[in-house]
């Protein structure tokens, strides 16, 4: 009998307007939006291609000694470091279309940058910085190392993380000053540009107000009261509870699809893995359903639900992977472990430009475990609020 | 009796022959439902004969609706017990709840779906399918007139004919007690007319029938008994002849709306 009730479930949501509207036009308007406004944003943390830098050095600089190497270690990653003597940084880089200038003083360095070039900027200071400070340290090791007559290879790592990842650094240049120094960085994330960015987070968004789908459908129940008919037949609580979730879960998925497919083909979104993603969503619809099934047992209005649900969706992606703290990393770890958003966003953002997550697992359990307890509630509360009449 | 009373006191005493005979198939003892101090139904105990076509009559708040949702198990009463085909209704609802079919006043109808979809979903939760549920919808639409719109939204329907398609939904499991509460509110004539042939013909195939209704004329057309309620009591039970007699001995210069109208007084029932 629960077939019956899920296909003309099914039948009512997908015949509703409101829905094609909101689960396919709204992620892909919104994500549309987001993506072109926030473009030039997500570009200071995209990959970036070789690019050049002028120099100017003061005779007699300290910097002299180890211009070569840094030329070398420049060239290894990407970047064209130019000597450029007697010009005036500003000039240079606009004459010669340079993404950033060093100017080596005596005992310092001046970077010139430009705001059209941030990311090269970071990647140049980055680079500057922890090539001298490698250097330092080599002077220091070459120095005990000469002073106690030990001739051999001497290895340090140095290990740092590239904020934002950078695409294509990884092992940073090999400074060799009496010995063999090599200087590692661990694994990191790769970049996200805004299109993969905001069309997973919107998509992500939409199916986390999975109950939305269902408003009109409810709200025509508990007006013609359907519900008291539902009573009188012998199907229980638990079964209506149980079309209700797996009816709305469907046609949402197919929304979500549909918006996905529009998104892929239209704007280029990229997946990754597209079978896990689709199920990562899937399972997210599940588990935040059961949330607003309960919600919506409890207060036994669709609009109060309605409300609540969208408070906490925000709050959710809020603390938990969505308006680019996945990004920028600000926010308490702990908040973030208990948005399950974090966990399907994350793992989205991974499989897209990684193609693989250890988020995922969790994910899963996360949306199921919720799945499973609010749903367990929200038949308690609706047997308990029907025993009440 | 005084017509002009506010509230009537007293419980009238009728034969309650009609059908005696028969045998009884839904019984309330003591049927009682308060919300918080409000008494909405006060010891009410009614017997229902098979083959009867019962009727509830009652001003706004007597307690009528609250009556029947405790017999088709909608509401819990808060004190006595509901027996239907001689066993504990509550105890035995999924047993029993196939052999119930209820009628409401609201149009417990999806306006997106199709008339047969509508049929459909209702008929299901009796655990029919397959086949044999396809026979039940065409047969369910075709005893309400509505063979022909099968395929149309029922959004599209007049008052009329969601009030047959409401029937429809409530009749595919071959119930054999039929709940119909006030079904002929807001259609016109001929839909009201057509309603109460095809409840009298669900009778005569053998269905049992609780209705209520604020029309006394369709009441005495078609009731073989009547319970007049009245704050949460039921005030008297019997045919309409002896329901009439109660206020004058020739029955033929009284109608039921003025029995009532006695019975139960003239003033206002804001509720």
């Amino acid at each position: 009998m629960v077939r019956y009730l899920i296909k003309n479930y099914i039948k009512m949501m997908l015949r509703s307007p409101l829905t094609i509207l909101i689960y396919i036009l709204g992620p892909t308007v919104v994500a549309a939006v987001l993506i072109s406004a926030f473009t030039n944003l997500m570009k200071t943390y995209e990959g970036v291609d070789t690019f050049e830098v002028g120099y100017t050095i003061e005779e007699g600089s300290v910097f002299e000694a180890g211009i070569e190497t840094l030329i070398d270690t420049f060239d290894e990653n990407g970047i064209k470091f130019t000597l450029y003597m007697n010009e005036q940084p500003e000039e240079a880089i606009e004459r010669k279309q340079l993404a950033g200038f060093v100017s080596f003083g005596k005992n310092d360095y001046t970077i010139y940058e430009t705001k059209d070039t941030r990311a090269q900027g970071h990647i140049l200071e980055y680079m500057l910085e922890n090539t001298f400070e490698t250097a330092t340290d080599t002077a220091l090791m070459a120095a005990a190392i000469m002073s106690t007559a030990q001739a051999g290879t001497c290895e340090t790592t140095n290990a740092g993380t590239l904020q934002g990842g950078t695409q294509g650094t990884t092992n940073a240049g090999m400074l060799q000053v009496g010995g063999h120094i090599t200087t590692e960085y661990p694994e990191y994330i790769p970049a996200i540009d805004s299109t993969d960015y905001y069309g997973i987070i919107e998509i992500v968004y939409f199916s986390a107000i999975a109950i939305v789908c269902g408003a009109a459908f409810f709200s025509n129940e508990k007006k013609n009261r359907i519900d008291r008919k539902l009573r009188v037949s012998n199907i229980s609580g638990a079964k209506v509870y149980l079309a209700k979730l797996i009816s709305i879960t469907i046609a949402v998925s197919i929304g979500i699809l549909a918006a996905t497919l529009v998104l892929t083909a239209l704007m280029g979104v990229r997946w990754g893995n597209a079978l896990l993603s689709a199920g990562i969503v899937f399972m997210l619809i599940l588990g935040t359903l059961a949330m607003e099934l309960f919600i919506l047992e409890v207060t036994n209005s669709m609009a109060a639900t309605v409300i609540i649900t969208f408070a906490i969706v925000w709050l959710m992606g809020f603390v938990g992977g969505s308006f680019e703290t996945y990004m920028f990393s600000n926010h308490s770890q702990t908040l973030k472990n208990l948005s399950p958003i974090y966990y399907a966003n994350r793992s989205l953002v991974e499989l897209s430009c990684m193609g693989q997550s250890d988020f995922v697992p969790i994910t899963l359990m996360v949306s199921t475990g919720m799945c499973i307890v609010f749903s367990a509630l929200a038949v308690t509360a609706g047997k308990i609020r029907r025993t009440r009449t | 009796m005084d017509p002009n009373s506010n509230k009537s006191e007293v419980i009238f005493k009728t034969t309650d022959s009609a059908n005696n005979k028969s045998e009884v198939i839904l019984k309330t003892t003591d049927l009682t439902k308060k919300y918080g101090n409000h008494i909405v139904v006060d010891n009410l105990n009614i017997e229902i004969r098979k083959g009867e076509i019962f009727g509830l009559l009652g001003p706004n708040g007597a307690g009528k609706s609250t009556t029947m949702n405790m017999i088709s198990n909608i509401v819990k009463p808060t004190l006595g017990n509901v027996e239907f085909k001689g066993k504990d209704f509550k105890k035995n609802k999924k047993e029993l709840s196939r052999y119930l079919g209820f009628i409401p006043q609201d149009l417990a109808i999806h306006g997106s779906l199709k008339a047969w979809e509508n049929v459909e979903l209702f008929t299901s939760l009796y655990g029919i399918k397959g086949k044999e549920l396809k026979e039940r919808i065409s047969e369910s639409l075709e005893y309400v007139g509505l063979s022909d719109k099968r395929d149309e939204y029922a959004k599209t329907f007049s008052g009329g004919m969601k009030r047959r398609l409401n029937i429809a939904c409530a009749i595919g499991h071959h119930p054999e007690l039929l709940i119909f509460d006030e079904p002929t509110v807001g259609i016109d004539p001929q839909s009201r007319n057509f309603i109460l042939e095809k409840i009298k013909e669900s009778n005569k195939n053998g269905a049992t029938v609780i209705y209520t209704s604020h029309y006394m004329e369709e009441v005495e057309a078609i009731c073989t008994r009547i319970a007049i309620m009245d704050n949460g009591k039921l005030i008297a039970i019997g045919t309409s002849e002896e329901l009439k007699k109660l206020v004058v001995d020739d029955t033929s210069k009284v109608t039921l709306e003025e029995v009532f109208l006695t019975l139960t007084g003239k003033n206002l029932r804001d509720m």
